[in-house]
């Protein structure tokens, strides 16, 4: 049944402040413009290199009808450098260019992966001198955009969003929104390879695994000025980074794949997460736990269920695996960003009613 | 005196259980292991988890204690750097197992 709109505030008594409690970050239910989401977030590395946000309310400067809500996951590597620049920057600069055309779009969003990476790679040139090292900073970058009864989703790189939709017969189907760059994924490797025909070593199965030059497993990302521009590779970069031929092509794009999607009664939810959790749960295992229990601390219930799984791989316990100190945690799961984001089909057409809300997760971790 | 003994004694009973073989069982993947109804390893006691060893992935169950140990976080980068972090049949350790079995027993005493 659908709530009138007077009910939605007396809903917020349910809304909870977001918490830090050790390795991880949460905030159990909220309240966004068009459902509700749960955010949960678990470090593993030394420094956390996962980031996260949830914007809803007005999506551009200037004109207070464009309303929605924007989510974002940003999963560093090589440093927390990365992430954390696409968190301050990524939605304002959508906003930016939302704001010229006067709507939300594909271009709009591909524009604000484009001018954040641009950016980013300012920054590094700047502090090229002083701190090299950031040329080897970069993150992946899932962004998801719910305006006007659609949803948006760009991705460079191997996080994930997955649908809950709600089948005839009953359950919910997991149906994956996003499309991942990964080497050890088929068509981000023919992809490379079709955009480097010349390039018989553009992808080197290092490890067991592919990776772009035999560094890096992803193929899409922000920063990693290293493999965009040949300035950044070379001394005092770290050798493992440099390369030995010289390239005038970027290797790594920022140029995210963008599905959009109608949303339809039975979209119930977005599941927006980084590798950490689905190297643990398939999509359906994912939706169906969602879909099987309560709303509030729902994220933090998808983290506890991939960090069974990562305990028994280790054939441990889990109260064990929760004893373990960042660093050499990492040995057994990896940084872990989840936003359940519910899809109130009401909300979803009015395009809101929620107060403006803005939250960062993983800034305040170490 | 008493106590020293039995500490001892406790300490060689570690050693035993710390380099317990399973070279039977050793190149098993591990989810043929057993479990009890709560999931966990049958033959892993709390406090502990399990690594593959060497160039035969022999199965060795230590102690979580271990990961605080300067000498068994280098065996853990060595890891690293040899597999990254994806070990899909089980954390596997790149070293022989004379020279981790000497490790270990050194690092409990």
């Amino acid at each position: 049944m659908v709530k009138p709109f007077w009910r939605i505030g007396a809903e917020r008594s349910k809304i909870n402040p977001t918490k830090n409690d050790g390795l991880t970050w949460y905030n159990d239910l909220g309240l966004h413009a068009s459902g509700e989401f749960s955010m949960a977030m678990i470090q593993a590395n030394s420094v956390m290199e996962d980031q996260c946000q949830i914007e809803s309310g007005p999506l551009t400067f200037n004109n207070p009808a464009v309303q929605g809500t924007f989510v974002g996951v940003y999963d560093g590597h090589g440093g927390p450098e990365a992430s954390r620049f696409i968190a301050d920057n990524i939605f304002p600069n959508l906003k930016k260019f939302a704001s010229e055309d006067g709507e939300v779009s594909e271009q709009v969003i591909k524009k604000a992966f484009a001018e954040t990476d641009r950016e980013f790679l300012m920054a590094v040139k700047k502090q090229w001198r002083t701190n090299p090292q950031m040329a080897s900073v970069g993150s992946c970058c899932l962004a998801g955009v719910v305006c006007n009864g659609l949803v948006y989703i760009a991705n460079a790189g191997d996080s994930r969003a997955v649908l809950g939709r709600s089948e005839r017969g009953g359950g919910v189907r997991a149906v994956q929104l996003s499309v991942e760059h990964n080497a050890n994924v088929e068509s981000a490797r023919q992809e490379l390879w079709s955009m480097h025909p010349n390039d018989p070593s553009i992808l080197v199965m290092k490890h067991r695994m592919w990776r772009v030059k035999g560094i890096i497993q992803v193929t899409k990302s922000i920063g990693d000025a290293y493999l965009k521009r040949a300035e950044f590779n070379r001394e005092p970069l770290l050798p493992k980074f440099r390369l030995e031929e010289h390239f005038t092509k970027p290797i790594l794009s920022a140029d995210p794949s963008v599905t959009v999607t109608r949303l339809k009664q039975g979209d119930e939810f977005m599941i927006l997460a980084s590798d950490g959790l689905w190297e643990h749960l398939s999509n359906q295992e994912a939706v169906d736990i969602v879909h099987s229990s309560p709303r509030q601390g729902i994220a933090r219930r998808l983290l506890k269920a991939a960090l069974k799984e990562a305990a028994k791989k280790r054939e441990m316990r889990y109260s064990d695996l929760k004893e373990i100190h960042p660093g050499v945690r990492r040995h057994f799961h990896d940084d872990i960003t989840i936003i359940v984001v519910y899809l109130n089909s009401q909300m979803v057409k009015t395009n809101g009613w929620a107060s403006p809300l803005s939250i960062r997760g993983g800034n305040s971790m170490h | 005196m008493a106590m020293k003994k039995s500490s001892k004694l406790t300490q060689t009973a570690m050693i035993k259980q710390i380099v317990r073989r399973c070279s039977s069982l050793g190149k098993k993947q591990s989810n043929v292991y057993s479990e009890d109804v709560n999931g966990h390893p049958l033959d892993v006691p709390k406090g502990h988890f399990v690594v593959y060893v060497g160039e035969n992935r022999v199965r060795y169950v230590v102690p979580i204690s271990f990961l605080t140990r300067p000498e068994f976080q280098l065996l853990l980068q060595q890891a690293e750097e040899e597999f990254g972090f994806d070990h899909d049949m089980g954390l596997t350790i790149p070293c022989e197992e004379v020279v981790f079995r000497s490790l270990t027993s050194s690092m409990l005493r």
